[in-house]
């Protein structure tokens, strides 16, 4: 799904150079779950704005589903994280001024779905996270956690082949932060990979993989038993 | 997806709906003034001889200086818009035009000496020759031109106005009626009708051509007699001992405002043959030291050489308004899309390309345009209505052409902002569209 091979990104301010990523490589096989931590400003966001294609790299390689970005202009790149992709991010990042409905309509307008399939869609992601009830409200109006409902809803929407999910649960209390990791869940059993981005090392745990990165490196590999399979082991234990 | 940018924009405009019209009332205030700018520029070139446009000619002869440093700054081709006195005799001598006159603006005190209840008044006017009534179709109310008579020995004929008939004779047909000019008798030929009028006043087009009608028309040629007064341009270069009127008359200033009624081509070509002969003539005399040079220019011709620069500068200050309000309105344009940056960026991740947001910034800079527009309709329709009312109440017909909104100038003006503004909002929707949806994301 994901393979990046000697991924460079450095950042240039003047006569200051920043390596954010250095000889950066890892591969996501479809339908993983793939937790990344690290400390701050180790790389993580930087890897995953390059992994969403929402920035470029300085070198290496990068073929997401089997197509080499580099060589994507950015209306092919703007439609693969249309199709593909799928991004819930910590501060939700809802727009303010539109209602639920239409925040989760935005992707599948630039996807060119007609009016028709947009609403049975949204309709059922609104319903798949509970709030369907409030599809005319407005992200203020909402908690951390049903803004975050609408995130995923909206990430969800275009039936994306990947979701990449920066601290999805970072702003929220620990039964918030329960039922969204549960939702993630969810989506990685039908089928979705999804990289996560989180602090949290009992989030990072509950994903089949664990990497961490560290100086714009990844330093760690490891390949984790589901949280829920270990659980499982301890009762029959 | 355009009906979807356009439902954004409309979005994005009524969620500040002060910024938003204020855009676009300064796109509007500065459409409307250039627009009653343009509209009275295209008002003022209206050529009311059209219809005559093949047939009526002025003639321009250069009997200016051969100094280089001495140049006739007065019209566009820099040959003098006047003749002399004696030129225009030696012209109107020819028989090839159809029809010739040669006229100055003028003045004189005018008195009834039948009805001393009314005090003598001074007039402006204009010294002419007959066929000016016929060349520029002067509507009479009751009689018409004096006789024709080829004399210098003056012809004490009269045109008046109908509103000058009525002050100096009442209500009566003034026709036949004598009056005195400056204290010599004249009698009246005839009454023009009070409602003509012509502006602008294409025959003398440099001396105030939407000014009010003039008062009576008498015969230039009576000037030779009497020192009438000019109160049109006189020009000249020459330095020459002037004492009597005699000597400025047969002295090189240029105040004859000569024109000719051609029906053919063939007799203008004639008539250009007699003219260059004539001045080569009068060079062999000692005269015309800066060239033979003969022009003749049909009214609007006419019309655009003595314009000068003023037009272009009238274009300079419509444009120059235009510009500052479209920049005002950008500025604040460019404020607002830079606000929406980061919902910018939340639709780049959800898959918007940057043409994507950059198309949906330039709905929102049209509809910005749009509203500009139709404000500028309000504003103008307002202004024009002011207008009209203001001179509701006076005589002239003329200015009723300026209260009307002309069509050509409101399309241009409409189309004109609406293109810029559009296009101008090219730059703060190209800085939005280029934004790295990563920066804004606040994914760390």
């Amino acid at each position: 799904m994901l393979e990046m091979n000697g991924l460079q990104k450095v950042f240039r301010s003047g006569l200051v150079e920043t390596h954010a990523l250095r000889d950066f490589s890892l591969t996501v096989d479809a339908g993983e779950f793939v937790a990344v931590t690290g400390p701050s400003g180790s790389g993580k966001t930087t890897f995953l704005n390059i992994a969403g294609l929402l920035d470029g790299f300085s070198g290496g390689s990068y073929f997401l589903d089997g197509y080499n970005v580099t060589q994507l202009n950015d209306a092919r790149r703007s439609k693969m994280r249309n199709q593909k992709l799928g991004f819930i991010f910590q501060s939700f990042n809802l727009i303010a001024d539109l209602n639920i409905f239409d925040n989760v309509d935005v992707p599948l307008r630039y996807r060119g779905f007609s009016g028709r399939e947009r609403k049975k869609r949204i309709d059922k992601m609104l319903e798949m996270v509970g709030l369907l009830g409030r599809k005319k409200h407005f992200p203020g109006q909402l908690s951390g956690g049903q803004q975050q409902r609408v995130a995923i809803a909206r990430a969800l929407a275009g039936e994306p082949r990947m979701i990449l999910a920066d601290e999805p649960t970072g702003n929220l209390d620990t039964l918030m932060a329960k039922q969204i990791m549960e939702l993630l869940e969810d989506v990685n059993r039908q089928g979705t990979t999804v990289i996560m981005v989180t602090h949290d090392p009992n989030l990072a745990r509950r994903a089949n993989r664990h990497i961490q990165i560290v100086d714009g490196q990844l330093t760690d590999f490891q390949m984790y038993e589901p949280l829920s399979k270990i659980q499982q082991t301890a009762v029959a234990v | 997806m355009l009906g979807y940018y356009l439902i954004l924009g409309w979005r994005s405009l009524w969620k500040t709906p002060i910024i938003s019209v204020l855009m676009m009332l300064v796109l509007g205030l500065g459409m409307s003034f250039s627009l009653v700018l343009l509209t009275v520029m295209e008002s003022s070139r209206y050529n009311p001889m059209q219809h005559k446009i093949d047939n009526l000619y002025a003639v321009q002869l250069d009997n200016w200086s051969d100094d280089p440093a001495n140049i006739f700054f007065g019209s566009k081709n820099f040959i003098p818009t006047a003749i002399s006195f004696r030129d225009a005799k030696a012209l109107l001598a020819s028989d090839i035009p159809t029809r010739a006159t040669m006229l100055t603006a003028s003045g004189a005190m005018l008195e009834n000496p039948g009805n001393k209840e009314v005090a003598p008044q001074l007039h402006s006017g204009y010294l002419v020759t007959r066929d000016f009534f016929s060349m520029f179709d002067v509507a009479f109310a009751s009689g018409g031109a004096w006789e024709k008579q080829n004399s210098y020995n003056g012809i004490h004929a009269i045109v008046l106005n109908e509103w000058l008939s009525n002050t100096l004779f009442g209500s009566v047909d003034s026709v036949g009626e004598m009056l005195l000019v400056d204290g010599t008798p004249y009698t009246v030929s005839g009454v023009v009708k009070g409602d003509w009028y012509m502006a602008p006043r294409v025959y003398d087009y440099s001396k105030n051509p939407f000014g009010s009608s003039p008062g009576f028309y008498f015969p230039l040629e009576d000037i030779a007699l009497n020192d009438y007064k000019r109160w049109g341009g006189i020009y000249g270069w020459k330095q020459e001992e002037i004492n009597s009127h005699q000597q400025f008359l047969a002295s090189e200033a240029l105040w004859v405002r000569p024109w000719l009624e051609f029906e053919s081509s063939q007799q203008k070509e004639l008539f250009e043959t007699f003219v260059k002969a004539y001045v080569e003539q009068e060079q062999n005399n000692g005269r015309y030291e800066g060239s033979n040079k003969v022009v003749l220019s049909n009214s609007t011709q006419w019309m655009s050489i003595q314009e000068g620069y003023q037009a272009y500068a009238d274009y300079v200050l419509a444009a120059l308004i235009l510009l500052i309000c479209t920049t005002n309105s950008i500025a604040l344009l460019m404020a607002k899309f830079l606000k929406t940056t980061a919902d910018s960026a939340i639709r780049r991740a959800l898959g918007a390309s940057r043409y994507s947001i950059f198309t949906q910034h330039m709905f929102e800079a049209f509809l910005v345009a749009l509203g500009g527009g139709v404000f500028s309709l309000l504003i103008s329709y307002y202004w024009f209505a002011v207008i009209n009312r203001t001179m509701s109440g006076w005589d002239y017909q003329f200015l009723s052409q300026f209260t009307k909104l002309s069509p050509v100038s409101l399309i241009f003006v409409f189309v004109l902002v609406l293109v810029a503004t559009t296009l101008s909002g090219a730059l703060p929707a190209w800085r939005v569209s280029k934004t790295e949806p990563g920066r804004y994301l606040n994914a760390e």
